[in-house]
């Protein structure tokens, strides 16, 4: 099995919701959400993988965006998570926590056969 | 000599041609977007770095940090490809209803003025028709900035409208011709009143010219299509 290939896709599918995540808390701007996942080395983001993201987010409408002026230098643009989006992101917790049992267990069996 | 800072710019336009091209094959209404904000997001970066740190080794690690354009490409379209002139019937509805509105109001006031006038010689079918083309054309310009499609705008829709006054003008010409050649001043029906040319031939001649400028125009934009697939195609990247 080729593990870096594997590695890629599960970071993939996990970026959405690592983004829905981080704008569940707090509206953001595109640099400060980097800035956010450049702080999980887990899920190894480079600058402006977001923005792929949120513009596939916000066509699917589980975000939206607003320009706002800055003090400190061009209008910034802000991304918030929509009702859709939110009740996605809900689902999606859900999902994950599902599979994280599931894995938690199918670990849990195997060493429990060993002992 | 170039300092660091005046290759900047050039290092920018690079990285996010690259980008655009990567993009271009997904075709996503948000490709625009996307190129913006990493513009922005490059813009930031720059201005945060302490102008003696600028040098060129500094930059172009900038610019390397940045994501790859072709996962760029797959993070917003993850399904793959989408079809160049796939009919996305929801936004072709949100751009053409107001397109409806002001051909609608023009229609109702021609017909309250001037009741037996023909201004507009389209049925409500054919006028549908063209509102159809351009909403769509419009649509997929806005997503992909292809001028091929503006060539086919103007073959298929502007060429058709705007030449319809000429037409009519036309029609009025061989009306008069045909009556005794009072009030003609429109070439070549001047040479026919003058007896330099039959009558045929002048009505022959202004037809055959509509008809050269529209299928000109039809050949202009199919070849610019053309060319714009097979430079998509070209920027394919091999199958492994």
């Amino acid at each position: 099995m080729d593990l870096q290939n594997w590695q890629t896709q599960l970071r993939k599918g996990l970026l959405d919701l690592c983004v829905l995540n981080l704008l569940s808390s707090a509206e953001c701007y595109g640099y400060d959400l980097v800035q956010a996942m450049k702080r999980m080395p887990a899920l190894a983001i480079r600058e402006g993988t977001v923005y792929p993201i949120l513009a596939r987010l916000l066509e699917e409408g589980f975000v939206s965006s607003e320009v706002r002026p800055s003090d400190e230098g061009p209008p910034r643009k802000y991304y918030m998570l929509t009702p859709g989006g939110r009740q996605a992101l809900s689902a999606m917790n859900g999902h994950w926590e599902n599979v994280d049992n599931a894995v938690r267990r199918s670990r849990e069996d195997v060493t429990g056969g060993e002992q | 000599m170039n300092t660091p800072n005046e290759y900047w710019g050039d290092m920018v336009a690079e990285y996010l041609g690259e980008v655009e091209r990567a993009l271009a094959r997904v075709n996503h209404p948000r490709s625009r977007e996307v190129l913006d904000d990493l513009r922005a997001h490059l813009e930031q970066r720059y201005n945060e770095t302490r102008p003696d740190e600028r040098t060129l080794e500094r930059l172009q690690e900038l610019i390397g940090q940045m994501e790859d354009p072709q996962a760029c490409a797959e993070l917003l379209a993850p399904d793959g490809r989408r079809r160049l002139f796939r009919i996305d019937l929801k936004r072709v509805w949100r751009v053409g209803r107001w397109a409806l509105l002001p051909v609608a109001a023009l229609l109702v006031v021609v017909t309250a003025v001037r009741p037996g006038l023909v201004l507009w010689p389209y049925s409500v079918a054919g006028s549908a028709l063209f509102v159809a083309m351009a909403a769509v054309l419009f649509v997929y310009y806005r997503a992909t900035r292809e001028a091929a499609l503006l060539w086919l705008a103007i073959a298929l829709v502007a060429w058709p409208i705007f030449s319809t006054p000429f037409h009519l003008v036309l029609e009025s010409q061989i009306d008069r011709l045909q009556a005794g050649f009072e009030g003609v001043w429109l070439w070549p029906f001047t040479l026919a009143a003058r007896g330099e040319i039959d009558m045929e031939t002048g009505i022959v001649v202004t037809r055959a010219l509509g008809y050269f400028i529209y299928r000109a125009l039809l050949l202009v934009a199919v070849v610019k299509v053309g060319r714009a697939l097979r430079a998509r195609s070209a920027a394919e990247p091999e199958p492994a």
